[in-house]
């Protein structure tokens, strides 16, 4: 079924993801600064190997099965698998009392930041992982929606909530594989990542993206075949897409972090041509296609005049965002 | 064998025994009226019954499961009306009282809902209506006492602070809803939870932009929450459509006893032809060999299903369709085809080759599930 006309796609470098939580920051001021969105984080940056948050979400279940048919899903729970927004006791900071939590934090947003895996000094490594609504081609949580509250934009393929007709019954959270749909208490209804779309229909990219410190994100449609969303996902197949195996077709893609250093011998040695980030260990982010993905970026490395590598650094804004065609691009504006 | 013929004929005639909740006629003013108002001391409380409603099966697997044990469940009812207003109260008994908190995701708060025909001569799709026959849908439960425009949240806020969160949806098909505007139509809910019973009531015009009520009799179905079995949205217990009868306005008796029909054949034969007939698609009960989405469960299709609703859908399954529930999200179990000529129809055959005997002991099988 086709559910939209065009697809508006993000692409994110997670070579040049250095974890400043710029976007978060940026989106949670913007649009998750007030009641009941407290424990939302529309874009959260994770440590991978880690957790994450809501804490395992990889495991709990939602999208497509191979059939098709909507798998079964959980709903995160507030204290265990989101942790309790706390509040520190700024009122009796003044009787020279301790600064401490209101409640004792269990588990949050960050919660194992950079913590990563391996052995100190010899195999340690992390990387990160920046995760927004994926406004997937076919979202489980627009097919969950008993009362069709959930939909997509035919001329931008943007998922948004009609909050008229949301009546919080939260089958849209169990059936997100990514767990990017959020369930305000305050009113009782679902919320989420809305690809910035008032900043899109003024031809401006999505906060997280123009607020990106590392300019590790690329916003555009995915059928303008000289913008360089096309050509990283479609022309030099190295963007790839979170969790292909959840079935509900996303639209951000990653460019695998492919820089990792070298690991140490016992002695402290360099061992050349060695890398922290094991590709098979990609796998399960990114499916098989990892291996020619890094193949290629590799490859591209090695060849100084490479079109791709030099799209990758992306000095400009408009090198990064493209919302029209070629000739009525205009996002110098910024 | 002629003996045999004559007992079946005999034994499938409709009973029907006239079972109606009365609107009892009181002086003054109805509208507003809360679920504690001393004005209900002029009516008795009438008893029916809600069912688990497991006609589908959503993703939430552990919510399916509590809602199809959640057990059959009785609802008190009072209807008063003072010639303008009408209001229903309903009382059921709830051991644990869930209220949406204001930290949690995953727990859900106990409630109820009123369904009401948008056009006082048909009977609609019990569960929402279809696209000739639309209902108005009322719900209310209890949320988190918090001004909505508010943009942080007041530390200071007692957490116990709660308000009546009243919805209306007009609902043409399955899922496709309407908010309608409450305050617009002078239509409040109210909800209380007083030793171990919920006390719900409704207020409303008895005729206003949404329903007319006009009549000697209507019909209305009531739906139950229980937030402790995990239940919103279509997970809840239901009732059938329900007669209400108006004291003092004549007419409605043709209604009150179409909804009241019951059959009487032979269930044991109705039960085999169901198992040869229906079970390769629908599952009942501890009859579980279709594909989990193939068609409605049909467990308790006999509680919140009406005999006329029952026959239609076994001679005419194309009435009502139901086409969104599995659109995309079981998309090898489309309940809705189309035809050769880009009709769309209900993948359902009819069974009206079956011969009337037939058809009535499938009936009285069907009414038993329950």
């Amino acid at each position: 079924m086709n559910m939209k006309e065009r697809q508006l796609a993000m692409v994110i470098d997670l070579n040049k993801c250095i974890g400043c939580q710029n976007c978060t920051v940026t989106c949670k001021t913007m649009w998750t600064n007030s009641s009941g969105k407290d424990y939302m984080y529309w874009n959260n940056v994770e440590t991978i190997p880690g957790n994450g948050y809501p804490k395992n979400w990889q495991d709990m279940g939602g999208g497509f099965d191979a059939d098709g048919s909507l798998k079964n899903g959980k709903i995160p729970n507030m204290s265990k698998e989101y942790g309790i927004p706390w509040e520190y006791n700024h009122d009796e900071i003044m009787s020279a009392k301790e600064f401490k939590p209101k409640t004792e934090p269990t588990w949050g947003v960050n919660w194992d930041e950079e913590k990563g895996g391996g052995e100190f000094p010899k195999d340690n490594y992390f990387f990160n992982l920046p995760r927004i609504c994926n406004h997937c081609s076919k979202p489980s949580c627009l097919s969950a929606c008993p009362h069709d509250a959930i939909f997509k934009r035919q001329k931008d393929g943007i998922v948004l909530v009609d909050m008229d007709l949301c009546q919080g019954c939260r089958y849209c959270i169990a059936a997100c594989p990514y767990k990017k749909i959020y369930f305000n208490p305050q009113f009782s209804k679902s919320e989420k990542c809305n690809f910035c779309f008032p900043l899109i229909e003024e031809g401006l990219p999505p906060l997280c993206a123009s607020d990106c410190s590392g300019r590790a994100r690329f916003v555009g449609y995915l059928d303008d075949i000289e913008g360089q969303v096309y050509k990283l996902i479609k022309k030099y197949k190295v963007a790839l897409p979170l969790r292909p195996d959840f079935g509900v077709e996303p639209n951000v893609y990653y460019i695998p972090p492919f820089l990792s250093p070298p690991k140490f011998d016992k002695e402290g040695n360099i061992i050349e041509n060695s890398d922290r980030i094991r590709t098979s260990e990609l796998v399960k982010l990114f499916g098989e296609e990892i291996y020619d993905a890094i193949k290629t970026l590799k490859n591209e490395k090695r060849d100084g005049n490479s079109e791709l590598l030099k799209m990758l650094v992306a000095s400009q804004d408009k090198d990064r965002f493209r919302f029209k065609n070629k000739d009525e691009a205009n996002i110098n504006a910024l | 064998m002629h003996s045999k013929i004559i007992l079946s004929i005999f034994m499938a005639c409709l009973a029907s025994a006239n079972n109606y909740i009365p609107a009892i006629k009181v002086p003054g003013d109805v509208l507003g009226i809360k679920a504690t108002s001393k004005a209900w001391m002029s009516a008795n409380f009438t008893k029916i019954k809600a069912y688990p409603f497991v006609s589908i099966k959503t993703n939430d697997a552990r919510a399916n499961k509590l809602n199809y044990n959640s057990g059959v469940k009785d609802i008190n009812i009072k209807v008063l009306y003072d010639g303008k207003n009408i209001a229903f109260l309903l009382k059921w008994k709830d051991k644990t009282k869930n209220i949406s908190k204001r930290l949690e995701t995953d727990s859900f708060a106990d409630g109820f809902g009123i369904e009401l025909p948008t056009q006082l001569e048909v009977m609609p799709y019990v569960n929402f209506g279809d696209k000739k026959n639309s209902v108005v849908y009322y719900d209310a439960k209890i949320g988190i006492n918090q001004n909505y425009k508010k943009q942080n949240f007041d530390e200071n806020q007692d957490e116990n602070s709660t308000i009546v969160r009243q919805e209306a949806y007009k609902y043409q098909k399955f899922s496709n809803a309407k908010r309608l505007n409450l305050k617009k139509s002078n239509t409040t809910m109210d909800l209380i939870y007083k030793n171990g019973y919920w006390l719900g009531s409704l207020s409303k015009q008895l005729v206003d932009k949404f329903s007319s009520m006009n009549s000697g009799a209507f019909i209305a179905s009531f739906s139950l929450y229980d937030g402790q079995n995990l239940q919103r949205g279509r997970l809840r217990n239901l009732t059938p459509w329900e007669s209400i009868k108006v004291e003092g306005i004549d007419g409605g008796e043709q209604l009150i006893e179409t909804m009241n029909e019951h059959i009487t054949a032979n269930a044991k034969n109705g039960e085999v032809l169901m198992l040869k007939n229906c079970s390769i698609c629908h599952n009942y009960k501890n009859i579980r060999k279709a594909p989990k989405y193939m068609a409605p469960d049909l467990s308790f299709i006999g509680g919140y299903g009406n005999l006329s609703y029952l026959k239609e859908s076994i001679l005419s399954p194309n009435k009502v369709q139901v086409e969104d529930f599995t659109k995309t999200a079981h998309p090898n179990f489309s309940w809705v085809e189309a035809n050769e000529d880009g009709k769309n129809i209900s993948i359902m055959p009819s069974f009206d080759w079956m011969s009337q005997s037939e058809i009535d002991d499938l009936l009285t099988f069907l009414q038993t599930l329950k």
